[in-house]
């Protein structure tokens, strides 16, 4: 079947089976690596490796790619003592609680994070959120990294 | 891959949805999260019918109660201020107890109550809060009560239909609710849930009991014996313990890899009491 999506900004036409994963499909484009099945889907936190792609036709999808940067992960990898699956859904949440517009000040760590920065001091989780809201990184683009 | 699968649809509109799921029969079903169905997917299915898109997502409070539409998610049940409000959030505590929220944010209510698994959280809540399903079907629509809804391990009564919504009748602005899980870690399956919603009169009296156990039979249920040793009689501790007595008689435990039929009594009487307690505070 074919299906039409957007990922990390760019429209793509995929030929796939109807019971592929989503995560299948997006470790068969280079942007899915075995710890990153956490995706933004619509601007919502899922797990690609409980969906299937034929779920995300017409739908927008921001994998941890698009962020392209190493520096920030590293800065994470510093301050979280999760693993990278954690720091993939944290950096994805930061994210998209800044282009959907909400303020950094505004955020609340008990709600916006809840679940995903559980073990993450406040004060790293602010300055990552400033570092993000700084760069400013528009969501186009490709893999970067 | 789930080479099985030959097709997927996307329905225009409940009625088409509805006929295909007719014509398919058991060799399909709806998929909206896929939590459910995903991991877990049954080998005669052949074709997945998406019903994200029928505008089916939708938490709506009205003079009768709740309505709530079978694809909002988890996570938005959770946060509802409209659901929080019903005795005491018996159902918003149901939606939250553990589960990460990538996966609060794709599964939907109704693949909890459709997958029919035992251990899931919801259904002693919607039990306890009397609600009913309503279900599409190519004959007509049909309201059923969650006390009918669960037949067997994850069958429905929902069978070749599609499952519209959830209605919840507006509790009486007495009611408390309470729901508690127990497992052995965060985000992981029950071993015990208990939801007990009960309406306290101004002298401390029951007035109405609903209480439902989740994860230790086949299906969740409720056990009216149990609401009926309550009715008329204080909350208090001799009372409380006399209920929790009777709902461990009355309980026959599955026995699986992570407990035993004994433990999940010991549980089942423990959250019943915790339960009560707290609603008696």
């Amino acid at each position: 079947m074919n299906i039409q999506l957007e990922i990390n900004g760019t429209g793509r036409q995929v030929d796939c089976a109807p019971g592929t994963l989503l995560s299948d499909l997006l470790r068969s484009l280079n942007l899915c690596d075995e710890d990153g099945h956490i995706v933004l889907l619509d601007g919502e936190l899922v797990r690609s490796d409980l969906a299937l792609a034929a779920q995300a036709h017409g739908r927008r999808i921001v994998t941890v790619d698009i962020l392209g940067d190493n520096e920030r992960l590293r800065f994470l990898s510093e301050c979280v003592p999760g693993d990278r699956a954690q720091r993939t859904a944290l950096l994805l949440q930061a994210q998209a609680l800044l282009v959907s517009g909400k303020a950094t000040d505004n955020l609340s760590l008990e709600n916006d994070f809840e679940g995903i920065a559980d073990a993450v001091p406040a004060d790293a989780l602010r300055e990552l959120l400033q570092r993000l809201q700084d760069e400013a990184q528009p969501l186009t683009g490709g893999r970067t990294c | 891959v789930f080479r099985q699968l030959e097709e997927f649809l996307y329905p225009q509109s409940l009625e088409e949805a509805v006929r295909k799921q007719h014509e398919y029969g058991d060799a399909a079903a709806p998929i909206a999260g896929g939590t459910e169905i995903v991991p877990d997917m049954p080998p005669e299915i052949r074709c997945l019918i998406d019903v994200t898109r029928l505008g089916l997502s939708y938490i709506e409070d009205d003079a009768d109660g709740l309505r709530i539409g079978a694809t909002t998610t988890m996570q938005q049940v959770a946060v509802s201020p409209a659901v929080a409000m019903f005795a005491n959030g018996v159902l918003s505590a149901s939606c939250c107890h553990g589960w990460p929220k990538p996966v609060r944010n794709a599964a939907t209510l109704g693949g909890n109550l459709v997958g029919a698994g035992p251990f899931a959280d919801t259904p002693p809540a919607l039990l306890a809060l009397d609600a009913e399903a309503v279900v599409a079907r190519f004959e007509g629509e049909e309201q059923i009560a969650l006390q009918d809804f669960f037949l067997d391990y994850r069958r429905t009564a929902v069978g070749n239909g599609i499952l519209r919504e959830v209605r919840i009748p507006r509790p009486a602005a007495n009611a408390r609710g309470v729901f508690l899980k127990f497992s052995r870690a965060p985000g992981e399956q029950a071993l015990v849930n208990v939801a007990v919603v009960v309406e306290l009169g101004e002298d401390g009296v029951c007035q109405k009991v609903r209480l439902a156990v989740g994860a230790v039979g086949r299906v969740p249920q409720r056990f009216q014996e149990a609401e009926r040793a309550l009715l008329d009689k204080p909350l208090q501790p001799d009372c409380i313990d006399d209920v929790a007595s009777v709902v461990v008689e009355l309980i026959d435990p599955v026995i699986d890899l992570r407990a035993s039929a004994d433990y999940r009594r010991e549980l089942t009487g423990m959250l019943t009491r915790r339960a009560l307690h707290q609603i008696a505070s």
